[in-house]
Parts: C-alpha cells; sequence; structure tokens
C-alpha cells in the first residue's frame, strides 16, 4: 500500500471502513421500550460519529441508569495519508533498559541527578512522583533506574544549599520542583536558581531541568535552564531527556569534557544576580510541623493572613465542607 | 488444607523462625522508641480532633508544643494531662490553643502529680478504646444482620479525589458486586506529616484520608450494605509518616481492612526505616483492637523486580509481616499478605509459575485472607489481550483459593476505570468463578512436577535470604538494598527527626491498654 494516498479502515476487504466501537450511555436499559430506545441512542451516536450503517452488537443495562455499547460499522471518513502531520519529538522516550545502557555506554558510570523543591514550596508531589521507586502514572521513578544516582533534597531548600550540593555530589543534573506560583513565585525562584549555577559553575554546570504544573514548557532559555517539563510528565520521559542530554553517543551530550556540556540556552546577556534578601531556608512553612518553633509569637488571627511571605493559604488540601452527615447507624 | 506441594514442615518452620529473628531486634527498637505519631496517635484516641485556621491539627500543634518545652521522651500524656489538671483545661482542645500561643508551661509531672496525670490520661484514651470496642461489635452487628460475603471477597477501587463523587461510585461498585471498596489515597499523602482535617473535594489521583471522609465512606457503605443484605467492607490506607493516627481514625471510624506494609513505606517511599517500624507495631495494635484486616504491599516487590526472579523476596516479606503482625497482636485471620499475578505473559509457562507461586503462599499461611493482585506491568494497552490476561488471573485466584482478589481492569495503565470497565471486569470474575470455582478442590499439581519443584524451589531461595538477612540484621539488609532496588540507609529517608528514645518513666496509656490484649 502506498504511503501517501487515500485509505479506509480494513475489516475484511480493502476500502470496505469497518470499525469498532464501544461506549457508555447514561441511558436505562430495562424494559422493552426502554432497550429500545437505548439502541436507538446508541444508533444515533454512531451515525453522528460518521458510521454508516451501524449496528448494535451489544448492549446491557449497567445498572439501572446506564446502558454499555458495542457497535460494528462502517465509516465514511477517508484518511489522507499524505496530510499526516508526525510532531517530532526533541527526544525518544525510551525503556528503562534502554536508558541504563545508555548511560553505562556513554558515560561509563552512574549518573548523578540531585533533586529539590526550592524556596518556600513544600510541595515534594511532583519531585517525588518523578525520582520516588513508587513513581507515578504506572511508571517507575528514577530511583528505580539502576544507572542514575538519586540524591533527593526533599522541600524547602535554598539556592545556595542546592548549588553547594549540586556540587558534592557532582551532579550531572538538578531537577526543580516548584507548585506554588504565588506572584509568581516560581518564576522568580527559577531564575535565582539558574543564576546562581550559572555563577557557580560556570559554563560546566550541571544540566537544569525544572517541572511544575504552571511553567509554559517554551520559557526555558528565558529562564535559563535546559528544559521545562509541565504537567503530567512521567518518570521515564525526564529519564529519556536526561540520556539525550547527557548520554549521547556523539551527540549533543559527551560528559568526558564538561566544558563540551551542550549548551543550548546559554543567556546572550548573563543574568544579573542579586542574592536573595534573606536566606531561603530562614522561612520555614507554617505548615510544617516544628517550622512553628521560629514563629511562635504572636497570636494569629484571620485578618493577620496577609502576615505570611506568601500571603496564601497553603498546602495540597483544604478544608471546604464541614457538612453535616447523619452518623453511621443514624436513623435506623 | 492439607498440602499439594509437598513442602517440607521443616524447612516452613525453619523459614518463619529466621523471620522471628530478623525481626526480633526491630521489635526491640520499637519498644524502647517513639515517634511524634504515635505520640499524636494518642491524642487522638483521647479525643482531638480538629485543626487550627491553617488545617495544621492540632494533634501537631499540641505535640510540637510538648516536645519544644519538655521533650516527647516522657510521652506526650504525662505533660499534657498534667498541664489539662493544673490550668483547669476542659478539654484537649482548648489547651491546644493556649499550647500554641505560647500560653501554656509543659512540665514533667512527678509522684502524686504525675499519678493523677497518668490516671486522667488514661481515662481519656480508654474512651477512645472504648469507642474502637464498640465499632468491632457494631460490624458484628451488621455482618449479622446483613450477611459476610462467600471468599475470595472482591475488591474495586475508586479514586476521583473528591469524596462526594467516590461515594456514589463506591455504592454503584457495591451494587454490582464488590465485596470491599478501596478508597486511594491522593498521591504523596504519605509524606505529609500530618492528617488533614475535614471532608475534602481534591487531592491528586486519589482522596486524602481523613476522619471525616472514613465517616463519610462508611456511612454510605453500611446505607448500601442494609440495602443488599451483604456487608461492604471499607478499606484505607495505613502507611506513611502518619500511619499510627491514620490506624486509629480507621478504627475509630470502623473501617474493615487497612493497607499496612512492614517494609513499604521504607523501600517505595524512602521513609526512614526506624521511624517506619515503630510506627507499624503501634498501627498493628490498634488493627489488633479495631478487628482490622491488615493488607500488605508485597505486590510493589513484583511491580519493580522481575516476578520470577523475585518472587521469594515476596515469600520473605510475607513471613517478615506474618512475624510482625502476630507480634503486635494481630490474629492469622487479620494477615491479609498480599502478593500479585506479574509474570510476563511472554515467558513459557508463566501461568505454572504463577500457579506455583500463588499456591506456595496459600500453603505457607494456611489461615491468612490472602490478597492476591492483578497483573499491571504487562497490561500493554491492548485492552483485548488485557481481560484475557486479567481472566487467568482470575482462574489462578480460584484455583488456589485466594481470598481477597483485587479485580484487574482491562485499562490498566490508560486511565481511571470507566464504569464500564468496572462492569466488564466484574463480568469476567463472576465467569471464572462460576465456571471454575470448584476447580481448586480437583487442583492437584503432580508431586515432582513443574508446579511443585517450583514452588519448593521459591521457598528454598527465601530461606537463603532469610539467613542472609539473618546474619546482618534486617536494618543493613534495608540499607544495602535486599528488598527492591533501591538502599534505604537506617539514618536516612524522610522523618527520622520524628523518631525518640524512651526515657525511664516513659507513658503512653494507647501502648499500655493495648499490649495488654497481645
Amino acid at each position: 500500500m502506498s504511503v501517501t494516498g487515500l485509505v479506509r479502515p480494513y475489516g475484511d476487504t480493502t476500502g470496505d471502513g469497518r470499525v469498532q466501537l464501544s461506549f457508555t450511555l447514561p441511558v436505562p436499559f430495562g424494559d422493552e421500550t426502554q432497550r429500545a430506545r437505548a439502541e436507538g441512542a446508541a444508533l444515533q451516536l454512531a451515525a453522528k460519529m460518521g458510521l454508516d450503517p451501524a449496528m448494535v452488537v451489544h448492549a446491557k443495562g449497567m445498572g439501572p441508569d446506564f446502558t454499555f455499547f458495542i457497535v460494528y460499522g462502517r465509516v465514511s471518513h477517508i484518511v489522507d495519508l499524505s496530510a499526516v502531520t508526525v510532531a517530532e519529538r526533541e527526544f525518544a522516550v525510551l525503556p528503562a533498559a534502554e536508558v541504563n545502557l545508555r548511560i553505562r555506554s556513554a558515560l561509563g558510570r552512574k549518573l548523578v541527578v540531585v533533586g529539590a523543591c526550592i524556596g518556600t514550596d513544600a510541595h515534594t508531589v511532583g519531585i517525588d512522583a518523578i525520582l520516588n521507586v513508587k513513581g507515578h502514572a504506572g511508571e517507575k521513578g528514577l530511583e528505580y533506574y539502576r544507572e542514575i544516582r538519586v540524591v533527593n533534597l526533599g522541600s524547602q531548600v535554598g539556592v545556595a544549599d542546592l548549588v553547594a550540593r549540586a556540587a558534592a555530589e557532582h551532579a550531572d543534573a538538578v531537577l526543580v520542583s516548584q507548585v506554588v506560583t504565588q506572584r509568581d513565585a516560581h518564576l522568580s525562584n527559577t531564575r535565582e536558581m539558574s543564576a546562581a549555577f550559572h555563577t557557580g559553575f560556570g559554563p560546566s554546570r550541571p544540566l537544569l531541568v525544572v517541572g511544575g504544573p504552571r511553567f509554559d514548557p517554551g520559557a526555558a532559555h528565558d529562564l535559563g535552564v535546559d528544559k521545562i517539563f509541565g504537567r503530567g510528565t512521567t518518570p521515564r520521559e525526564v529519564a529519556s531527556y536526561l540520556v539525550h542530554a547527557l548520554a549521547s553517543p556523539g551527540g549533543s551530550g559527551g560528559m568526558e569534557s564538561p566544558a563540551k556540556r551542550r549548551r543550548p540556552h546559554e543567556p546572550s546577556q548573563p543574568f544579573r544576580y542579586s542574592a536573595p534578601l534573606r536566606e531561603v531556608r530562614g522561612r520555614p512553612l507554617r505548615r510544617e510541623p516544628g517550622g512553628r518553633r521560629l514563629r511562635a509569637r504572636a497570636v494569629r488571627r484571620r485578618g493577620n493572613r496577609g502576615v505570611h511571605p506568601d500571603g496564601r493559604r497553603r498546602g495540597a488540601v483544604r478544608v471546604l465542607l464541614r457538612r453535616a452527615v447523619p452518623r453511621a447507624g443514624a436513623g435506623r | 488444607m492439607t498440602g499439594k506441594l509437598n513442602l517440607d514442615p521443616a524447612l516452613v518452620a525453619r523459614a518463619r523462625e529466621l523471620a522471628r529473628r530478623a525481626g526480633e531486634p526491630v521489635t526491640e527498637l520499637a519498644r524502647t522508641h517513639t515517634t511524634v505519631s504515635v505520640e499524636r496517635a494518642v491524642l487522638r484516641l483521647a479525643g482531638l480532633d480538629g485543626a487550627d485556621w491553617d488545617g495544621m491539627p492540632w494533634v501537631n500543634r499540641l505535640t510540637d508544643s510538648v516536645r519544644e518545652s519538655v521533650g516527647l521522651e516522657h510521652g506526650v500524656a504525662l505533660p499534657v494531662w498534667d498541664a489539662m489538671l493544673t490550668g483547669g483545661y476542659p478539654d484537649l482542645r482548648t489547651l491546644a490553643v493556649d499550647a500554641a500561643t505560647g500560653l501554656v508551661k509543659f512540665r514533667l509531672p512527678a509522684g502524686h502529680e504525675g499519678d493523677a496525670a497518668c490516671d486522667a490520661a488514661a481515662r481519656s484514651v480508654r474512651k477512645g478504646i472504648a469507642r474502637i470496642d464498640a465499632q468491632r461489635a457494631e460490624r458484628d452487628r451488621m455482618l449479622a444482620a446483613t450477611s459476610n460475603p462467600p471468599m475470595p471477597w472482591i475488591y474495586l477501587i475508586v479514586a476521583t479525589g473528591d469524596i462526594y463523587e467516590d461515594i456514589p461510585q463506591a455504592q454503584a461498585a457495591a451494587r454490582e458486586g464488590a465485596d470491599v471498596i478501596a478508597v486511594i489515597r491522593s498521591t504523596g499523602q504519605s509524606l505529609l506529616d500530618y492528617v488533614p482535617e475535614g471532608a475534602t473535594r481534591e487531592g491528586y489521583a486519589g482522596t486524602y484520608a481523613t476522619q471525616e471522609n472514613f465517616r463519610l465512606m462508611r456511612a454510605a457503605l453500611d446505607d448500601v450494605s442494609t440495602e443488599l443484605g451483604r456487608y461492604v467492607r471499607l478499606t484505607n490506607y495505613a502507611s506513611g509518616l502518619c500511619m499510627p493516627e491514620i490506624a486509629s481514625l480507621a478504627g475509630l471510624e470502623r473501617l474493615d481492612m487497612m493497607l499496612n506494609d512492614c517494609m513499604y513505606g521504607i523501600i517505595f517511599r524512602d521513609i526512614n526505616p526506624v521511624r517506619t517500624f515503630i510506627d507499624q507495631r503501634f498501627s498493628r495494635q490498634v488493627h489488633a483492637r479495631a478487628g482490622i484486616v491488615i493488607n500488605t504491599g508485597e505486590d510493589n516487590y513484583l511491580t519493580t523486580a522481575d516476578a520470577v526472579d523475585a518472587a521469594h523476596t515476596v515469600v520473605v516479606s510475607q513471613l517478615l509481616n506474618e512475624y510482625f503482625g502476630r507480634e503486635a497482636g494481630l490474629a492469622d485471620a487479620q494477615l491479609g499478605l498480599g502478593h500479585a499475578f506479574e509474570i510476563n505473559p511472554e515467558l513459557p509457562d508463566s501461568f505454572l509459575l504463577e500457579l506455583a507461586h500463588a499456591q506456595l503462599v496459600r500453603e505457607l499461611f494456611p489461615e491468612a485472607p490472602l490478597k492476591y493482585m492483578p497483573p499491571t506491568k504487562h497490561m500493554t494497552g491492548n485492552v483485548f489481550a488485557g481481560y484475557l490476561l486479567d481472566a487467568f488471573f482470575n482462574l489462578c485466584g480460584v484455583m488456589t483459593d485466594q481470598s481477597i482478589l483485587l479485580i484487574g481492569m482491562m485499562t490498566e495503565g490508560i486511565h481511571t476505570p470507566f464504569l464500564s470497565d468496572r462492569d466488564l471486569a466484574l463480568e469476567n470474575v463472576r465467569y471464572v468463578r462460576r465456571a471454575a470455582g470448584r476447580l481448586g478442590a480437583s487442583f492437584r499439581p503432580e508431586p515432582d512436577g513443574f508446579v511443585a519443584r517450583r514452588a519448593r524451589q521459591v521457598l528454598g531461595e527465601s530461606v537463603d535470604l532469610l539467613e542472609r538477612i539473618g546474619s546482618q540484621g534486617l536494618l543493613n539488609a534495608i540499607a544495602e538494598g535486599t528488598f527492591g532496588v533501591t538502599k534505604r540507609p537506617a539514618d536516612g529517608g524522610r522523618g527520622p527527626d520524628g523518631v525518640v528514645e524512651r526515657a525511664e518513666g516513659y507513658y503512653n496509656p494507647a501502648s499500655d491498654l493495648l499490649e495488654v490484649t497481645s
């Protein structure tokens, strides 16, 4: 079959256009009338999806309110292969074994990743989902990769500490997670972090990777980092990117000489690194048990909320309702 | 059950003995230390709940206040109830509010005053324990009024993040045939060093475990149990940094099963090993008292390592979980030891290997309500092949007499299950039960055939591994990466600063009450 050209789905004859489909509609499947209505509803959906003719081959009630359908039909649509565009990925997503193999052959040692949440951000959900063995979305975290050594510094890590630790661990890459975005804290924290690495390491700085739900993935250059990952990133994507950037044979990476390391986003104008006004560590989160110690002075009331550096309620949970609901056993 | 695998009873006894020897030093550690979460659990049992306006629970605030002024070496009970008596506080909440603002001077009372504080603390905590006992009796009453479903119990998961969405989903699942409902927790809750408060409507890939959420869900399942004439059990997770507190809340709110593994948090969540072992002992004492069945997490070993190569690590972990569980007072019928159907289906004889592993576990732990987990690692997105694999999982489950079957979804790893995915999954297990439910009774592997030999090989490897652990100590073995793929040193991980060595005169009324029964 030609690569360019027009095709239809293939059931058992070229061009027959036959497909299968299953879905649920919130319609009851009880008595005769309801069943007929339900099947009619399924056929209507199939017709609107371009299946003509369509046949409901299976319908089953699920509870009193839902019906599950399996439908076969012929689609009228034609696929134009010449109009198919394939999004070019910057890097291929590799299986774990391949990641390990490439690191071993390109570096001959483990790849060292230092991860942290910086600033006052205590949301380690993101960095933990990427680093912990448990992982995320059915994928194991970077700790699972035999050839990656993970140093997870946890939350509220000061930039200076992060730089020092990255140097001490000979980090190949630094992963930073930022969830709190109040007053664009994630952007200023990231700039401060990248500036500190530029200043501290010069051109041989480790690869800088940040992640968080509110970053614009295209803003890496602007923020002085190498890569930004957004919401829904899986550990395997991060591992594959690290391999792409740091352990590609003859590619852009090449760890034998730090000076040769790819510096695609070296800003033309170096960042003006202004030291943070306060040591970041000195501002423990109110939520952090024990952190209280340092700020247990006056009574804080609701009206005092703005006092907090971030001026917002923190934490992943908000108590929205304390609605009265009958206790177990009540009313029986 | 008579053995089908010709296991050597002497070798089985040796395996148990080695597990006991590996576990004993760790138990000693748990007897001589406490943690912030254990102390907070004491306050929760004494009835302190709620949180400050910032959402930080009062148990955390009060425990922190005590720790700052007199330390936790003597436990939280002595200084707290001493302050209650000397300050004339009407309840713990009022004390906690004052303590948070620095108005309370804590001290370690001695003599009469010490005795008075102990008595007051014991009285308060006894009320919580009495409520746990009452909930246990209420479960028995519900079981008598409805009915106890026959095993294997069908275990289904809900996880919307919003408790008010979870409730109708859980009720629908129960009506479709689920015997056990598990509410998956929000990602990362195990790493929070406090238990969120109140009903919650947002979570990451799961719903926060809170006392209010527990209560709401149990009440909803009670309604549906009455409607169906069949008691529907509720499950949550007693793991992570707040394991003892969540165990206590589960007892107070009549949860029926709790995920509670002796090493899961260490290996997969990088929680400090010492803290985990201390916390799990207290949690299991509470579970024992509450009549809660624990579910252990051995399936996780197989999702990270090869299910054939790592089969023996599952057995070793089960033996350790059994030792720690029994030591804490759990009956065998409360030990829902876990394992999973995770062998690569491309492998020749993969089903025979699964049968061997499942039967081995069944024979090693004849009284335990084993929890069998469906394939996840080799679910590829080909939902049709996945459906077939789930059918084989169900078949293996009924053939080897597993007790709790977590129902596999053909869309595993694609999305949270659709309504129809769940319905199809239940149709699958119902068919297998109907068609082959009694196959187990007729299933006799050849005495020296492939299945029996494989089972004996895994047992042998387990004993070898336990010998190695025994010679180096459990904490060292964990530090050197014996379990899973990561090394977890005893002083590493999250929450080591929450561990406190007990001083002479340490007083914990909850431990005292719970220890008596074990």
